[in-house]
């Protein structure tokens, strides 16, 4: 019976497809996390400088008056200040920042497992050869 | 070393990103494998490049792969599937050659296949014969003795071995058909 030796031919194939495979995984991995980052920075400057325009800030400027005044106006104080946050733009951004954390939380398997593999194909591109 | 881990604990390493690992799995399965697919395709050409596709076929599925089962099953599993697929796919350019010297091995193959049948039915049809005769029915045809042979190891005289063989070869006769 003939007898066979395919293991550099398989482990090239099986190196290339992997290579391949994390490639995609790292790219769609980065795009998503991009998109989610990108959205959540977006969204909060846009309701920042809304709350900047609006002076709403200025509000909490009580806080630094006499103690009988702070007592007396702080409940008001704090629903005038509430009711001029933008508070949509907030929590979108708010969601996206939290998606962006609790995307990289569910990953963090995934994750090791790309750097592994990474780790692996720079060893095999380096001594692959003389192997 | 890795080399004495078993299949189940590579591939979970594998799973894991040990992409390394895997040449262990293909250098312990590359000639197993070639053997079992040559002998469904007769083409050591094309059994070496089945080997090839079973391997990287199971590498870009091992993710998959239960680790509480045993791999060499899946492995071999999907080699059956991969020569088959092999063979419909050269059905329509197989050149003549290849069919007629395609059909001598499966000549030899049913030839060897009867031929364990019947061994099959015999050594059945022993089962109820004296032991005697049995024994000296396979001293004779299985194991290939000779006559001296046999009566030296049953302590019998050669002439006693031909008559006891005469007569279970008679009652085997009764017995198969």
């Amino acid at each position: 019976m003939k007898t066979i030796d395919v293991t550099r031919l398989v482990m090239d194939q099986v190196v290339g497809f992997e290579k391949r495979r994390s490639a995609w995984w790292i790219g769609k991995f980065l795009f998503i996390l991009f998109v989610l980052g990108a959205l959540g920075i977006w969204v909060f400057w846009i309701a920042v400088t809304e709350i900047f325009e609006r002076q709403t800030l200025e509000l909490l400027a009580l806080f630094t008056q006499d103690r009988e005044i702070v007592a007396q106006f702080w409940q008001d104080t704090i629903m005038v200040f509430w009711e001029e946050l933008p508070q949509e733009k907030l929590a979108i951004g708010f969601l996206a920042l939290l998606g962006v954390v609790i995307f990289i939380f569910i990953n963090r398997k995934n994750i090791s497992i790309i750097w592994k593999k990474m780790r692996q194909l720079a060893k095999y591109k380096e001594f692959g050869n003389n192997r | 070393m890795t080399t004495e881990r078993t299949d189940e604990a590579l591939v979970s390493k594998i799973q894991q990103g040990d992409v390394l690992a895997f040449e262990i799995l293909v250098k312990r399965y590359q000639r197993r494998l070639f053997s079992f697919v040559f002998r469904i395709v007769y083409d050591a050409h094309a059994a070496e490049e089945v080997v090839q596709d079973v391997l990287f076929g199971a590498y870009k599925t091992i993710h998959r792969v239960d680790t509480t089962k045993k791999f060499s099953s899946y492995l071999f599993v999907i080699a059956k599937n991969t020569a088959i697929s092999y063979l419909r796919r050269k059905k329509h350019t197989v050149s003549l050659d290849v069919i007629e010297e395609q059909a001598t091995d499966e000549e030899t193959f049913y030839e060897n296949l009867v031929e364990a049948e019947q061994k099959h039915r015999v050594k059945e049809a022993m089962n109820q014969l004296e032991d005697t005769y049995s024994r000296i029915i396979t001293l004779y045809y299985f194991d290939d003795l000779s006559y001296e042979e046999i009566s030296r190891k049953l302590k019998l005289p050669v002439n006693t071995v031909r008559t006891h063989l005469l007569r279970a070869k008679k009652k085997l006769k009764e017995v198969l058909i």
